[in-house]
């Protein structure tokens, strides 16, 4: 653990900042066009998969690994701080922010199974810190960062079944990744994708919400899951463990057959 | 925390019938014009313009609008408002007044204070009418009585007129008008908002579905003065005409999916003598312009872009909370998304404060805002000045502090990861876990963290 705080300072110190300044310009900017070779990828796995849906992150370091890049996972991490800003608490936000990046900051990139996660950092650190953190255009969710910044679309993954994909609004709305999820799930060999066709709309999980107002939250999640239920897919497929849990949850509770899985198990799980 | 129940099924469904229509029609409106992502932002423009220097145009449109005949006063409060609308209907010597619709005489609460000195105030939109005959709060911004069924409305009619029941839309709305032609006739006083002002003109603009507003402000009553008031939030002045034309495109686009609403008003002033023709129109035109809160929305920057707000109701019809708990779930006359954030920026009560809560912060309502308000960012901040304020329990910030310090440790976040695995038992946990439990169930926590299954990967 020493090693890793050690070398997350070495990073901001001023060759390695330039560096790592470079490499962020090259994956920000310019970089659609520049093919990223060896990266290397600090692993951002947020409290609800490392609680709930561990497979999901084991996914992303998998398939991150086999496409040739260094994946490191600084033990460190905890939570971005996002519950608290969400709650309204940013005094203790604050805190976690400034945790985060200091663990973080030594990375090229930061990739992360969450479009929350990554949102917390991309689009509300600046506001929270005072000042957006440079390292905030270096964090990528999964999905995004293998179609937007690899270029890839097929990871070679298998998965016999008929899938559909819900879209969580954070990945639609704030980070608005819509196409790139949609682009890797087609590209997967035995996988027929359905559209849910509902709107895209909020599955009612919204982080503390789902336990401050149980009922709205629990009438958003039975008609997500009776749209689910329409297409007739065997799988609910999603980039937010927050929504997985909220939709598979009520899928449980109803008895339904559908199951749920995370998009970055599906793609990479078996990697 | 407030409870914000559902709607029983039947009420649900129907809302949902009746708000997808809108937004269907919606959309229809919205594609027909490639060019709208552009045409939001120049309205989100010409409003951010008219905030940077509202004050600036608020004495542009009061010079205009006195040089064209139309006295304009300053209510601070709700208050200050009533009391001005009250004091031109005493001097007037009228007992009962029409009114066409107008949030900003809900947040006031103009009725009640009219009522009380002796003045009656009718209500002429349709919807308004219903929901004043019912003694119901406005159920949504710009349709006040969409969660009615036609049955309900028809037992409305039947039972504070004496008519007898029909559920049949044209009867229905022939009953309404009968009445409110009578009204309209010997009505002297008429009371309207105002949806834009203009800052250049001194106009002000109103439209209606109806044609009441137009009818509310001209007054055909020939016996003895007629006077009309437009009473309306300071933030509603647009710098130009052309800012007025554009803002009235999106703002039928985004309530009605129509190209224009069905009656456009511009108001110019009282009736003039001088064009030799038949002198028309009332003998005095007043605005009241209403602070109310409005200079402290102002100041906030993280709360000006909601003064931005042209009313359109889009953000309610898309809002997958107010879908479940309708508009009086709300309990404040401004409800949805963007009624919340302006409840808790106006209202400095417990209630109000809690209504930027009542979100999943899923941001639909900013995708569809013809002025690009941020609209559940706006709630964000307002969470974080709940807890500023000291609305939130010591307790629950003392909880997020102990989670912080857990946070804060890594060895700590993962030594309770493992005890809670041999400690908790699922069932312990869905007894824990139960406002989620009540009503969907609690996915297992994996054997395995991710921690922990990366050390074996390794
Ligand atoms: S916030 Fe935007 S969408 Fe909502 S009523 Fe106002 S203008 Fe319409």
């Amino acid at each position: 653990m020493t090693g890793l705080r050690n070398r997350a300072m070495m990073a901001t110190s001023s060759s390695a900042a330039l560096g790592v300044w470079m490499m962020a310009a090259a994956l920000t900017g310019a970089g659609r066009s520049t093919t990223l070779n060896a990266v290397r990828i600090g692993l951002f796995i947020p409290c609800l998969v490392d609680q709930f849906m561990p497979r999901a992150g084991l996914g992303v370091a998998r398939l991150l690994k086999k496409l040739g890049h260094t994946v490191e996972y600084p033990a460190e991490q905890t939570c971005c701080g996002q519950p608290a800003f969400n709650s309204g608490i940013h005094s203790e936000a604050v805190v976690l922010a400034k945790r985060f990046v200091r663990v973080f900051d030594g990375f090229e990139a930061v990739v992360s199974p969450s479009g929350s996660c990554v949102a917390m950092v991309r689009n509300f650190y600046g506001d929270l810190l005072g000042a957006r953190p440079a390292l905030a255009d270096r964090v990528f969710e999964f999905s995004e960062f293998l179609v937007e910044k690899l270029h890839l679309t097929d990871v070679g993954a298998r998965f016999d079944g008929r899938v559909t994909y819900h879209d969580s609004c954070h990945l639609l709305r704030e980070l608005r990744v819509e196409s790139q999820p949609r682009q890797l799930l087609r590209a997967v060999k035995g996988l027929e994708l359905v559209e849910l066709n509902d709107g895209p709309t909020c599955c009612g999980f919204g982080g503390t919400f789902s336990i401050k107002f149980p009922d709205v939250s629990a009438a958003m999640a039975e008609d997500k899951v009776a749209a689910i239920e329409r297409t007739g897919a065997q799988w609910v497929v999603a980039g937010d463990a927050g929504c997985l849990m909220q939709i598979g949850g009520m899928l449980s509770r109803r008895g339904s057959p559908v199951k749920t899985m995370h998009l970055a198990e599906l793609l990479g799980g078996n990697a | 925390m407030m409870p914000m129940p559902v709607l029983e099924e039947k009420r649900r469904a129907a809302l949902a019938r009746a708000l997808g229509q809108t937004l269907q029609k919606r959309a229809q409106a919205v594609a027909e014009m490639p060019e709208w992502e552009a045409m939001r932002q120049r309205a989100h423009d010409i409003r951010a313009g008219a905030m940077d220097r509202l004050f600036e145009h608020l004495d542009a449109f009061e010079r205009a609008a006195a040089a064209n005949g139309i006295r304009v006063h300053h209510a601070a409060t709700a208050e200050d408002a009533c009391q001005c609308v009250i004091q031109i209907a005493r001097r007037l010597g009228v007992t009962r007044a029409v009114k066409s619709k107008s949030m900003v005489t809900e947040e006031i609460h103009l009725n009640h204070a009219m009522e009380a000195a002796g003045i009656r105030p009718i209500e002429t939109d349709l919807g308004e009418f219903i929901a004043q005959l019912k003694g119901d709060p406005p159920f949504h911004l710009t349709a006040p009585v969409v969660h009615l069924t036609r049955d309900e409305v028809g037992k409305v009619l039947a039972v504070k007129l004496g008519v007898p029941f029909t559920n049949d839309p044209a009867k229905l709305t022939m009953i309404a008008r009968e009445v409110l032609r009578r009204e309209f006739l010997d009505a002297r006083l008429g009371i309207s908002g105002a949806n834009f002002l203009v800052a250049e003109t001194g106009s002000i603009v109103l439209v209606t579905n109806e044609g009441n507003g137009r009818m509310v402000t001209t007054l055909p009553n020939p016996q003895g003065p007629r006077v009309n008031v437009a009473i309306t939030g300071i933030e509603k002045v647009v710098p130009t005409l052309r800012d007025a034309a554009h803002l009235l495109r999106m703002l039928a686009r985004s309530s009605a999916g129509a190209r224009l609403t069905a009656y456009t008003t511009f108001i110019q002033g009282p009736r003039a003598r001088s064009s030799g023709e038949e002198p028309s129109g009332p003998d005095e035109v007043h605005v009241v312009l209403v602070d109310n809160g409005r200079r402290g929305m102002l100041r906030d920057a993280r709360l000006r872009e909601a003064l931005f707000c042209i009313r359109c109701g889009a953000c309610s019809n898309i809002c997958p909370v107010y879908h479940r708990a309708g508009g009086h779930a709300y309990q404040s006359v401004y409800n949805g998304p963007i009624g919340a954030v302006w409840s808790a920026a106006l209202w400095d009560t417990e209630q109000a404060a809690a209504l930027p809560f009542a979100s999943s912060l899923c941001g639909a309502c900013a995708d569809v805002c013809p002025v690009k308000i941020d609209i559940h960012h706006a709630m964000l901040w307002q969470r974080n000045l709940a807890t500023l304020r000291g609305r939130v329990p010591a307790w629950q910030r003392w909880a997020w502090r102990l989670w912080r310090m857990g946070m804060e440790r890594a060895a700590l976040y993962r030594a309770g990861s493992r005890l809670a695995r041999v400690l908790l038992p699922q069932v312990v946990l869905n007894r824990l876990a139960r406002p989620w439990t009540s009503k969907r169930d609690l996915p297992p926590l994996a054997a395995k963290t991710f921690h922990e299954l990366w050390k074996e990967e390794a």
